[in-house]
């Protein structure tokens, strides 16, 4: 187990935005969280990346309870969402370089891993520029590039594509794919089905902060009787607002 | 497994943030056009142009001939004098036809700058002796009254002087003979000090106001503008603490306070002394003169004005959700920070008195008016520099809370719900609790002592002990053990536990053990430690008379002995036990080794006796007490010995000061002290198979 999920859950005031919350996903996995905008997708990502902390359950990295070791499991993991921003005054190569250190690589692993990185996500040509001067699609490049920089063994990504063209989205797709063959845990949420068909091993179905169901996609449309994914969701939400 | 070694030691994390929190502010127009643009540009031209069109003005003022009103008859000679002399243009009052109006009314008239009124009456009923009474009516809402004075003035005094000198000479009589009493005023300041106290009085205010507006936006950059922006949330995925990424942020601001606060010091100051040095004439000042160490004062004053600012300025934005929320509320900051010392540089007669040394800003601000002014004296110097370390370590720990609470940065109700969670929430037990408590007890004793004077020293002594002390840790304590911890690997210490009020169940050191321990020590540190370590400093260390008159001060010959034991071994024995044993030594020991945590809280101890004489004896009984209470588990040995302790001490004062001041002697009798402490050490020194680590929680 790579990325674990126990019983997890949020609240603020009497607003409850998860509730009971468990998955496990293995290493060379890429799990997908799928679910209606406020269903608590980014909450359980952050959550699990240790930027908030989990007021019921816990959750870990590599076996590391992430609340309780917050700067240990983050050293494991690389997290890009569609909204996390970079510093639009430093160059591509200054934020790359900051983040490595931040990381603390040494400077011989930090050299091999900005040679690397730089090489994969192909941004020799941006290298000078400013982050506040690059194309949506070239920013959200250089962030993924941030995100994998350290070779993290756990890769959790919020709405990566959202707000970026074709081009761009097939970019972060492919990038995706390369991270399951290296054996890396990636879990990412989306919108986005054709991403989910083409990439996801598992998926979890997300409705009003709970799981509805875990499975392959061709498990979950098979047993709701259901023609596609989409039509699923759409079914479970329609549920959930009849319930309430 | 990300590969290599990724263990990055905190100052060098704090050193990266820090470093590219400069190069990206330094990279903003906005920052440097404030920084830089500002101070060596534009006010020295604003100043220059000011006065130099105020120059100009005084020469066109100048360039014109002030014209007076006659109204009356002049003698000759005055006649003479007054159209003779330069500038003035002599208009009767016949002429122009205005006979029978008041100075007032012929005033009205713009064209007329004066009225001088004339009339004649003899002496002694002589008519060979007159005087010629001469009125000047100015009006002196208008620019040119105060020339017109100056000018007649200048052509009238002379002459009357010669016309005196000649009746005089004329009745046979010297010119001392008219005077009986003579009263002459001398100012014994040089004008090159009264320039000094002009510049004293403007420089500081300028300097204050050009930092704290150079700093106002990096510190909301910095903090609400990466929280805008969406960038904060990319550098808390990253395995850094809050305190290194507040720490880094801190010293990119003050670095930029610190360049700024030096730039102005030296371009006002020279802008000032060149605005003084083309007006010195009018207003009697000559060129101040600054020596390099009043520049050191004010450059280091400077330092410490951009280390408090930066401090509170960096706390106040880091609630702020936006650029719009951080300037709603920044403004009443920057009121806070600027009005105080503007009223008291310019309410007359409010010197600043030296206490305001302690208070943030404002002592940095008197800093720099009497490094100007050559007042500066060391202890004014290192009382600043504690209280604003002080200070900014507290804004520092409280913004390192702001980092570290998600509902701070990610939470939609804005600064509201941040201050809620700053001020309400309980922090955990630790070295940051520690510190904001030892703050509060220098700032507590130090501000009761100076406002609330009893009217005697002795109660004065239990109002502190109590007010500051003793009320203040059960508060504390109490706080300390509210509410749900936020962090589920940390639960909330009990009231009991933060003050070590319940006797240890299962403790190294039995209760009975404790105790005589407890009772030893205090005997032992009374007669062995406290008295030959104020031997022992005696020697290179001389006592100051205030210190050692402080037993007189207290009366201890007078006072009855039920209240000096009361106020002077009881009281402070419970009061100091519970605060320092009880929530500063609870605090460091929940993240400190037990070792560390009583050394540091023994310094806090020998520090708040805020006495360079009392320090070293104080600190090293800080040593013992803390040892006693992290054996024992128990706030009650420590109380035992530090009653002992000080009932020893005052004991003696009183009824045998001879032999207290034997013992201040290294004779042999200081040895008494040291059988038992090392008994007590003895019966505290872990048994084998006993616990070794006696850290309480």
């Amino acid at each position: 187990m790579t990325i674990g999920a126990f019983d997890l859950g949020y609240h603020y005031g009497q607003t409850r935005a998860v509730r009971g919350v468990s998955f496990e996903i293995a290493s060379g996995e890429v799990f997908g969280l799928l679910g209606p905008n406020g269903a608590g997708k980014t909450t359980i990502l952050r959550m699990l990346a240790g930027v908030i902390r989990p007021t019921e359950g816990h959750a870990e990295i590599l076996g590391i309870d992430v609340a309780k070791a917050p700067a240990r499991a983050k050293r494991e993991l690389g997290f890009l969402s569609g909204d996390t921003a970079l510093y639009a005054r430093l160059s591509a190569l200054e934020t790359l370089e900051y983040f490595a250190r931040l990381y603390g690589l040494d400077d011989a692993t930090r050299a091999r891993r900005l040679d690397a990185t730089i090489h994969e996500f192909g941004l020799e040509s941006l290298l000078e520029l400013r982050a506040g001067a690059l194309s949506s699609g070239q920013r959200q490049r250089l962030n993924l590039a941030r995100a994998f920089l350290t070779d993290p063994a756990v890769l959790i990504l919020d709405e990566p594509t959202v707000a970026l063209d074709v081009v761009s989205g097939q970019f972060v797709e492919k990038a995706i794919d390369r991270a399951r063959l290296a054996g890396k845990a990636v879990l990412f949420s989306t919108h986005v089905m054709s991403e989910v068909e083409a990439l996801c091993d598992r998926i979890a179905l997300l409705v009003g902060g709970c799981i509805a169901d875990v499975g392959t996609p061709t498990e979950l449309i098979e047993r709701h009787q259901v023609s596609s994914l989409r039509a699923l969701i759409v079914s479970l939400h329609e549920e959930q607002n009849r319930g309430a | 497994m990300p590969e290599g070694n990724t263990k990055g030691p905190g100052h060098r994390v704090v050193g990266t943030i820090f470093k590219k929190e400069l190069v990206e502010t330094l990279r903003d127009r906005r920052t440097l056009a404030l920084m830089f643009l500002l101070p060596l540009v534009v006010y020295p031209f604003l100043v220059i142009l000011g006065s130099e069109t105020a120059s100009m003005n005084q020469s066109r003022l100048e360039a014109k001939p002030t014209v007076v009103m006659v109204d009356g008859d002049l003698t000759m000679a005055t006649e003479r004098a007054l159209e003779s002399a330069e500038h003035i243009l002599l208009v009767r009052s016949s002429t122009a036809g205005a006979s029978h109006r008041t100075p007032k009314e012929l005033l009205s008239d713009a064209e007329i700058d004066a009225v001088l009124t004339a009339s004649t009456t003899t002496v002694l009923g002589r008519s060979d002796l007159q005087t010629l009474h001469l009125g000047l009516h100015l009006d002196r809402t208008r620019d040119r009254s105060d020339l017109a004075e100056a000018r007649l003035t200048k052509a009238l005094e002379p002459l009357e002087h010669q016309l005196r000198k000649a009746r005089l000479d004329a009745l046979g009589l010297a010119e001392q003979s008219l005077a009986p009493l003579r009263f002459t005023v001398n100012s014994v300041s040089s004008r090159a000090e009264m320039g000094t106290k002009v510049l004293a009085q403007i420089l500081p205010l300028l300097v204050l106001f050009f930092v704290a507006l150079s700093l106002f936006y990096p510190a909301v950059d910095l903090t609400a503008g990466e929280k805008e922006r969406g960038t904060l949330a990319t550098l808390l995925v990253t395995p850094v603490r809050p305190l290194d990424v507040v720490l880094g942020k801190y010293l990119a601001v003050l670095c930029i306070g610190s360049i700024a606060a030096a730039l102005n010091v030296v371009v006002i100051g020279s802008t000032l002394l060149r605005v003084l040095a083309s007006a010195q004439d009018p207003l009697g000042l000559d060129l101040p003169q600054v020596s390099l160490a009043a520049l050191a004062g004010l450059l280091y004053g400077g330092f410490l004005l951009a280390a408090s600012v930066s401090s509170v300025m960096l706390l106040v934005a880091s609630l702020a959700r936006s650029f719009r929320d951080a300037n709603t509320l920044m403004t009443p900051v920057l009121l806070l920070l600027l009005v105080p010392p503007t009223l008291l540089s310019s309410l007359p007669g409010a010197a600043t008195p030296g206490s305001l040394a302690a208070v943030p800003v404002l002592g940095a601000v008197t800093l720099l008016t009497e490094a100007l002014e050559g007042t500066l004296g060391v202890s004014a110097l290192i009382v600043a520099t504690l209280s604003h370390a002080l200070f900014s370590a507290v804004c520092i720990a409280l913004t390192t809370r702001l980092f570290a609470d998600e509902r701070a940065l990610f939470s939609e109700d804005g600064a509201r719900a941040n201050w809620k969670s700053l001020l309400f929430e309980p922090p955990p037990l630790g070295p940051g609790a520690a510190l904001a408590f030892v703050a509060w007890l220098f700032a507590g004793n130090y501000f009761v002592g100076v406002f609330i004077r009893p009217g005697s020293a002795l109660l004065g002594v239990a109002v502190v002990q109590i007010t500051v002390q003793l009320i203040p840790a059960l508060l504390v304590a109490r706080w300390l053990s509210s509410g749900r911890a936020r962090d589920p690997a940390r639960a909330r210490p009990s009231f009991a536990s933060v003050l070590r009020l319940a006797p240890p169940t299962e403790a190294a050191v039995t209760r009975g053990r404790g105790l005589t321990a407890g009772a030893l020590v205090g005997i032992g540190a009374g007669l062995g430690l406290a008295l030959p370590l104020t031997w022992l400093q005696s020697t290179w260390l001389a006592v100051p008379p205030e210190v050692s008159g402080l037993a007189q001060q207290l009366d201890l010959g007078q006072s009855a002995w039920p209240a000096l034991f009361f106020a002077l071994a009881l009281l402070p024995a419970v009061a100091e036990e519970l605060a320092f044993r009880g929530v500063v030594l609870s605090s460091l020991q929940a993240r400190l080794s037990p070792l560390s945590a009583v050394l540091l809280h023994a310094v806090f101890f020998g520090l708040l006796h805020a006495s360079l004489v009392r320090m070293l004896p104080t600190t090293a009984l800080g040593l013992v007490l803390g040892l006693l209470a992290v054996r024992t588990r128990w706030i009650v040995p420590g109380l035992l010995a530090h009653a002992t302790h000080n009932t020893l001490i005052v004991g003696l004062a009183r009824f045998a000061p001879e032999t207290a001041r034997a013992l201040e002697e290294p004779t042999p009798w200081a040895l008494l002290g040291a059988g038992p402490l090392l008994l007590a050490a003895v019966l505290l020194w872990p048994r084998p198979g006993g616990i070794a680590r006696s850290g309480s929680t």
